[in-house]
């Protein structure tokens, strides 16, 4: 850098440009002040002589100029070789070079010298031997002196710059044979070292992606051999531990997908036959209240009594048959009472033995102190008539059936196990046998309503369906354990009963003489024949009764009518409002209005906020013309 | 260790040793027989770097066997090769270029050296000499058709003393300084080791030295025969990396290097160290070198040492054939600045 700061070129001359151009051109360290023409070469050094640095000695020689600067180079124009490549900015750092640089300015100005020497002489004319050629042959000796410093000095440049390219080749050979060495030294490393590890990781890794494969496969049940206590074993391990874990979850997951899709087929079931029964309910109630209607029209005709009686029972039958469908589909209004099993049990205990054949043992074990349940007890009852017939079914009406009871606490592990089972408290009832027992897949059917394997007329296929729906309809839980030739127990769980949940009322149906009144009342509801059907009964019992076919209209009619003194309204109405927004705009409007609806189920119609007080006024359908009454005189007497 | 492992019989070892001891004396027996070459040079500062080189071997890691003949100058080393008494030779430009006016055959290959303030002109002092113009009218001795010789007329068309201002005897190089002590002569133009035996008879106080630095560029060169690069191919570019090795040597190990050559040249290291403080250990062939060549063979011919036997003989040389360059340019190729000479 010193260099460049210092040093300043002239040229003159085409070709002596290109040369130093190129050479500056490389070392980047120089100046370059080109001038064309020789003659303004020479002006410039004349009046620019302390910063000639490098210059043509025939430049120099016109200029007639003597060196003065100590930094100066000069360069001979007409050298054949390269020099471009020479390292000229390493010239300070190497005394060779500066003592080329001595001689060529000591050459120089000697030539000078003797070229002044010359003009001198020619001047004073003191010596007429001492020619012009003699002169010029002296400039010529010291010129050819000054060019062969000038080339020694290329020379020494051109020898750094080899022993440079020697020490930069030296460099590279070294780095070569580096680079060479490492390679060689990294293979001799992994064939001595690495290889039999890698031989040996590869094993355990091969055997991992081959395991790794299967995995992906879903074959989980693969697992590796664990040896040792490396990193591979580690691995092997922890695949194993993925995999088992991963098994463990698809067996959930399968079983987990298998009760969802049972339990999605029994609520599609449900749903279905629900809504068959309820339409069946409304015909059957059509026919039982016609059917009362015609039997006190026809009293003392014992014929007729006879055919309607006979009518009557069928009815019943297939009452009882929709209630077992609607008890299945969880639609059907229930009656709620906070009882002990073991009772309803002891007082089974009579029917249940003569369900069974004598040749059944039947064996009854109570647990102490067991917990009250909140459940229909109609229900259990069915619950439990339902699964002693099973039972004796299974056993071919001979062995042992063994009904036991007990509290106990489902945890979350096992509900886990047992989707459709929530953690907590249950009274426990376990109806056994040693019958001929079910096999998985059979399992996986019984509640399906309709399924049987009874023969054709021994079974409706709606009697384990029904258990299922009460079950359901009441939260609890239900566990079959069969082994085929081996026997069956049905656990169904109860959830204990909390206090708060206990029922404030419990509505007793009265019997015999039927009550009357004369009270208004609006009856409401889509079904024009049950409609009118309600209307003749509580008419017979001196009631007025207004009707509506759904909410508008019934609302209208009480705005009509202020003397209605009892809403009595199906739940389920097309036109916009149920029977329960029916209720809750009635009895806003008339505080005093007492409420009494109806249904077959009660899903459909959601009790928002507030609404879900009127089911404690709820008569169920199928309904007897009989409890109608009486649910209506037990609601208008009740104070206001 | 195992003792059950096999293991290699102890007693193959030595037959092992042996073979493989057979093979490498049998390679080394394969190396080519040293090429024995002969070469006159002067036992002189002149001929500093062939003596160091030889000194290190590197002539014989080369495959030459170097058979150096000391001589008194560079001129006695290239008569004695034109006698045929040695192969090749270490001199001056100048006893070349008057040599190559009989002789078309000889060849230059390099210089190995460059000196531009080794030679002097030593005068009387008693004699009234005290400065250069003193010379005028007085006799100056030098050997003729030598380096000295030149120099002696740069020096005087220097101090603007032609030729017809002085006289001019010439003599042999070792038997000036007695000639200077005798009073036969007022001064002479030589070298050392005759400048400092003239010094040492007359005493210092009695001499007067001149010199001027960078006025004469006196180089020492290999030179030979046509017909030794035809029937030894390859030798003298052997030479020339051996020279140029020794040259890197110098470089890299001046003190090494001067103990050495003060060793070969029998001089006391001061003497050495000085001459060799304005020498240039290195082997090149440069422009300059051919210009001082046909200058110094203009000058020849200018001043009469070339007396012709026929016209032809006072022609100039053309010294680009007279250069072999291809050794150079094969073992050194940045170390050959010749313009004219056929690339490479």
């Amino acid at each position: 850098m010193m260099i460049r700061s210092k040093l300043k070129l002239l040229t003159a001359g085409a070709v002596f440009v290109v040369v130093l151009t190129a050479i500056v051109t490389w070392l980047e360290h120089l100046t370059i002040q080109k001038q064309n023409h020789r003659e303004d070469a020479v002006e410039q050094l004349q009046t620019e002589a302390v910063n000639l640095n490098i210059i043509t000695i025939d430049l120099l020689h016109d200029a007639q100029i003597r060196i003065q600067s100590k930094q100066w180079l000069i360069i001979y124009n007409n050298l054949g070789k390269k020099i471009t490549d020479s390292p000229l900015h390493e010239q300070t750092t190497y005394p060779i070079l500066k003592k080329q640089h001595q001689k060529i300015g000591q050459r120089f100005n000697t030539y000078i010298q003797a070229h002044e020497n010359c003009q001198q002489k020619k001047v004073t004319k003191k010596s007429a031997v001492y020619t012009t050629n003699s002169c010029h042959e002296l400039q010529r000796r010291l010129g050819n002196q000054i060019r062969l410093a000038q080339q020694d000095l290329l020379v020494e440049i051109h020898k750094i710059h080899q022993r440079l390219g020697a020490q930069s080749r030296r460099q590279d050979f070294i780095g070569g044979m580096l680079l060479l060495a490492l390679p060689l030294l990294m293979l001799i490393f992994i064939a001595v070292l690495v290889l039999p590890v890698t031989r040996s990781l590869n094993t355990g890794l091969t055997r991992l992606l081959k395991a790794s494969e299967r995995f992906s496969r879903g074959d989980f049940g693969y697992r590796l051999d664990v040896d040792g206590h490396d990193e591979m074993a580690i691995l092997a391990t922890t695949y194993n531990t993925m995999a088992q874990r991963r098994e463990e979850a698809e067996k959930l997951l399968r079983k987990t997908e298998k009760n969802l899709s049972h339990s999605q087929k029994m609520d599609a079931i449900g749903q279905l036959t629900g809504g068959i029964a309820h339409d069946f309910n409304n015909l059957l109630c059509i026919i039982q209240g016609n059917l009362e209607l015609l039997e006190r029209q026809t009293a003392g005709d014992d014929k007729a009594h006879k055919r309607i009686e006979n009518i009557q029972n069928s009815t019943q039958r297939a009452a009882d048959l929709t209630s077992q469908l609607l008890g299945f589909s969880r639609r059907q209004a229930e009656h709620v009472t906070v009882t002990n099993i073991n009772q309803i049990i002891q007082e089974m205990e009579n029917l249940i033995s003569r369900s069974v054949t004598p040749q059944v043992e039947v064996q009854l074990h109570f647990a102490e102190n067991l917990w009250l349940t909140a459940i229909d007890t109609g229900d259990f009852q069915d619950t439990l008539i339902n699964l002693v017939l099973n039972a004796r079914d299974a056993m071919s009406g001979r062995g042992q059936l063994t009904l036991e009871t007990q509290n106990c606490y489902l945890d979350a592990a096992y509900c886990s196990l047992n989707p459709g089972a929530n953690p907590g408290e249950y009274v426990q009832l376990a109806v056994s046998d040693n019958g001929e027992g079910m096999s998985g897949e059979r399992q996986n059917r019984i509640f399906e309503p309709f399924f049987t394997t009874k023969a054709q007329g021994k079974g409706t296929g709606l009697g384990l369906a029904m258990v299922f729906g009460f079950i359901k309809r009441c939260k609890g839980h239900i566990k079959v354990y069969s082994e085929p030739n081996i026997g069956t127990t049905f656990r169904i769980y109860l959830p204990k009963a909390e206090a708060e949940n206990l029922p404030d009322k419990q509505t007793k149906i009265q019997t015999g003489k039927l009550p009357r009144g004369i009270e208004t009342l609006l009856a409401v509801d889509d079904e024009a024949d049950l409609l009118e059907l309600a209307k003749e009964s509580l008419q017979e019992q001196g009631y007025r009764v207004i009707t509506a076919t759904n909410g508008n209209q019934a609302l209208e009619k009480l705005t009509e009518e202020p003397s209605i003194k009892l809403l009595f309204s199906d739940i389920v109405m097309p036109g916009g409002i149920n029977g329960y927004e029916l209720a809750e705009q009635a009895t806003r409007q008339y505080p005093e209005l007492k409420v009494l609806l109806t249904s077959g189920y009660t899903e459909k119609s959601v009790a928002h906020n507030g609404q879900a007080r009127f089911n404690a006024n709820l008569l169920s359908k199928p309904y007897s013309q009989a409890e109608l009454i009486q649910q209506v005189r037990a609601l208008l007497d009740e104070p206001v | 260790m195992n003792k059950d492992q096999p293991t290699f019989p102890l007693r193959f070892y030595p037959a092992i040793l042996v073979i493989f001891s057979s093979l490498w004396l049998s390679a080394c027996d394969n190396k080519p027989p040293l090429q024995s070459i002969s070469m006159g040079a002067p036992q002189s500062t002149q001929a500093s770097l062939i003596w160091l080189t030889d000194d290190l071997g590197f002539f014989e890691e080369q495959g030459i066997q170097l058979d150096l003949h000391a001589h008194p100058s560079g001129k006695r080393a290239l008569a004695a090769m034109l006698r045929g008494e040695v192969k090749l030779a270490v001199t001056a430009e100048t006893p070349f270029v008057i040599a190559s006016f009989k002789r078309d055959d000889l060849r230059l290959y390099a210089s190995m050296g460059q000196s531009d303030n080794e030679l002097r002109i030593l005068a009387r002092r008693d004699h009234g000499i005290n400065q250069p113009a003193d010379l005028r009218g007085k006799t100056i001795a030098t050997q003729q058709g030598s380096a000295v010789h030149f120099f002696l007329s740069s020096f005087l068309l220097y101090y603007q003393l032609d030729s017809t201002s002085t006289s001019t005897r010439f003599m042999k190089a070792e038997d000036l300084p007695a000639a200077l002590t005798k009073g036969d002569i007022d001064a002479f133009s030589m070298r050392e080791p005759y400048l400092s035996q003239a010094k040492k008879l007359i005493g210092i106080d009695k001499l007067v030295e001149f010199s001027v630095p960078g006025l004469y560029t006196k180089s020492y060169n290999l030179v030979g025969t046509a017909d030794f690069d035809n029937n030894h191919p390859g030798v003298i570019r052997k030479i020339l990396f051996a020279l140029n090795k020794g040259a890197n040597y110098a470089d890299k190990n001046p003190d090494k290097a001067l103990q050495i050559i003060s060793r070969k040249l029998q001089l006391p290291q001061v003497t050495v160290a000085s001459l060799l403080s304005d020498m240039r250990l290195s082997v090149t062939l440069n422009q300059g070198l051919l210009i001082t060549l046909q200058e110094e063979a203009q000058w020849a011919v200018t001043t009469g040492l070339i007396k012709p036997d026929k016209q032809s003989d006072t022609q100039i040389p053309d010294f680009l054939t007279r250069i072999n360059s291809t050794p150079l340019e094969e073992a050194i190729p940045y170390a050959v600045g010749l313009i004219g000479i056929k690339p490479r």
